[in-house]
């Protein structure tokens, strides 16, 4: 159960901007809509531990993560909360399987190969395991950028802004596998956009002004 | 999927700029190796040719030409030292010399130098026959390891010299005696491994015969005769008053003011100078050592800008990869990680410079030896691998270090909300 009470957050000389409480349960999908500057990404990044609140606090099953020291958060993070970007931002020098390997090493799991091509096969992007990023199309770097997210099975899954830079057959395809790979790890599953094709396949939502 | 490995897959990844960093550190490391290896072997070699010589004493001229002619066997020799002129040298009861050995030099055979002396110049480089035995008649030669090897020189082989230190058909005493090889020396690692040796009397033997002016009867006489070789072999040096040597390499019995004045009382007082090897050579190394700091100056300011290079290809790789960086971040990497996966990316491109610098130094040092055992008939080994080497990879390792740590640093500081959050679209 994820829950956020009280959450505000200030860049330094900008008005504070507070976000409304939410309790999201296990197995939760929500979706987070809200106007440019409505401070979407930062409450992604709040909930991600990759920002301090100013106030307020957020537990994930009652760990009080948001007040981790950096050290803690890290590895919290690494171990409990897997991230989608708009863009897939993989590890350039590393093939498709590597740069998966290296997110189980990072997240304190054990490296699984058979699990990665079990999950890879799921995305339909088996065949691209030993391929380097840069040689995948923007679909299929999203695809990489799910199983990077989900192969650690985490509690939490966040997205920003994931379907934004696909056309509408790859927004559809990604969304689905999203909400899929959430569901088989039963994860909360967070998404984040302004992007208005998401908005009929997610039943919770909640938006931020 | 450790860390190395991980920056190794990065450097891997951008194979120009590897090789850049490559060539630039490789070019350093192995200028620097490239000094080192010559710069020891030289001065080995001349440590062990100094073979305990306090004085040489030849004809006027260069003292440093007259160290190297006589004692390294380099230069062309000096001018001649008539016998007559050079008696009081001679004399074995000499109240300040303990051994003077006189050398007669000029002459090759298929460029290995000839050197007219007597059998206690094989014991100066305490050389041992490895086969035969020393030269006792005249026209037997012993011949050096290295001679023996490279020519192919068994016991009872002979062959005929030639006239000057090149090797050149037109100049061989074609009319002239043959020399006899009596015996093969074994490898002693200094200079006599380079020459062919023989008695005095033979160097004359060849001249003689082959100028036929100048020669006495009874020497001729000598010469078609052995059983009267004996007899003449009996004759001490100072007895040859017609005849002339090239030098005199000489010991004393102890170092004493009379003994260090020697060397002026012969410039002085004699037709002949006295050089002492130790002060020519400092002499030659002060030479010598104005073109290696030069040269370990260019090395250093090679090994300078590899750093540099180093340095800026890594930090512009940080601006390609910052989102890799951020995004490696929120999937648990500490900071830490970030740093030393920059820095072992500095260290692994130094190591492998290094190890190319040290192939490359090898790799020249086997062509230079080759060059120099042609010119100078001096052995050079490529296979030596010295303590300073050791020095040279910790350096290299610190240049790698020091070129990283920067980038590392701002690899480290990664601010993941601000990097992911501006690249929204």
């Amino acid at each position: 159960m994820l829950k956020s009470i009280n959450l505000s957050f200030q860049y330094s000389g900008a008005p504070s901007i507070s976000f409304p409480d939410f309790i999201a349960e296990q197995g939760d999908q929500w979706l987070i809509l809200g106007p440019s500057g409505s401070g979407k990404t930062t409450l992604l990044h709040l909930l991600g531990g990759l920002l301090s609140p100013s106030t307020g606090n957020i537990t994930l099953d009652d760990l009080h993560y948001s007040a981790f020291s950096p050290a803690k958060s890290d590895k919290f993070r690494g171990e409990n909360i897997g991230i989608v970007f708009q863009k897939a931002h993989a590890v350039q020098s590393l093939s498709v399987m590597e740069n998966l390997l290296l997110a189980q090493q990072l997240g304190g799991k054990l490296l699984d190969k058979k699990k990665i091509m079990d999950l890879l096969e799921r995305l339909q992007i088996a065949h691209k395991a030993n391929q380097k990023p840069n040689r995948l199309s923007a679909g299929e770097q999203q695809r990489v950028a799910i199983a990077r997210a989900v192969i650690n099975q985490p509690r939490l899954i966040l997205a920003d802004e994931p379907t934004s830079a696909l056309d509408d057959k790859n927004s559809t395809e990604v969304q689905n596998l999203l909400k899929e790979s959430a569901d088989a790890v039963k994860a909360i599953l967070l998404v984040v956009t302004h992007d208005n094709r998401l908005k009929a396949t997610f039943p919770k939502q909640l938006l931020l002004k | 999927m450790n860390i190395l490995h991980l920056s190794w897959k990065n450097i891997l990844n951008k194979p120009l700029t590897l090789v850049l960093n490559l060539v630039l550190f490789s070019l350093g490391v192995g200028l620097i190796s490239l000094l080192l290896l010559v710069n020891v072997q030289l001065e080995d070699k001349f440590e062990k040719n100094f073979a305990g010589i306090d004085l040489v004493v030849g004809a006027k001229g260069s003292p440093l030409q007259l160290i190297l002619s006589s004692l390294y066997h380099l230069d062309a020799p000096t001018g001649n030292m008539p016998i007559s002129e050079s008696k009081a040298f001679l004399n074995p009861k000499h109240p300040i010399f303990k051994k003077v050995v006189p050398l007669s030099l000029g002459d090759s055979h298929r460029g290995y130098r000839i050197i007219g002396t007597n059998a206690s110049f094989v014991d100066l480089y305490e050389a041992k026959l490895s086969e035969g035995k020393l030269f006792e008649e005249t026209m037997e030669v012993v011949v050096g390891a290295t001679v023996a090897e490279n020519l192919k020189i068994k016991t009872g082989d002979q062959f005929q010299s030639s006239h000057g230190l090149i090797e050149d058909e037109n100049l061989v005493h074609e009319d002239a005696k043959p020399f006899i090889v009596s015996g093969i020396l074994g490898k002693t690692g200094s200079v006599i491994d380079q020459l062919i040796v023989t008695k005095t009397q033979s160097v004359w033997a060849v001249h003689e015969d082959h100028d036929h002016e100048g020669e006495t009867e009874e020497e001729h006489a000598a010469h078609a005769d052995h059983d009267h070789n004996h007899a003449e072999e009996e004759k001490p040096l100072a007895a040859y008053e017609d005849q002339s040597i090239t030098s005199l390499l000489i010991q004393f019995k102890g170092r004493n003011i009379q003994a260090l004045n020697m060397a002026r009382n012969i410039n002085e007082n004699t037709n002949f100078q006295a050089a002492t090897p130790a002060i020519e050579i400092n002499r030659l190394y002060t030479l010598l050592g104005v073109g290696e700091e030069a040269l370990k100056a260019l090395a250093m300011l090679i090994i300078f800008v590899s750093g540099l290079s180093i340095f800026i290809s890594l930090f512009s790789s940080l601006r390609e990869r910052k989102y890799e960086l951020a995004v490696m971040r929120t999937l648990g990497a500490r900071p830490g990680f970030l740093f030393q996966l920059i820095v072992f990316e500095g260290m692994v491109i130094a190591v492998l410079g290094f190890l190319c610098g040290i192939a490359l130094s090898h790799g020249s040092m086997i062509l230079l030896a080759d060059f120099l055992e042609k010119s100078y008939r001096y052995d050079f080994s490529a296979a030596i691998f010295l303590k300073e080497e050791i020095y040279l990879f910790g350096g290299s390792l610190i240049i790698g270090i020091i070129a990283a740590i920067i980038p590392a640093f701002q690899a480290s500081k990664t601010d993941i909300h601000a990097t992911l959050a501006d690249n929204k679209g």
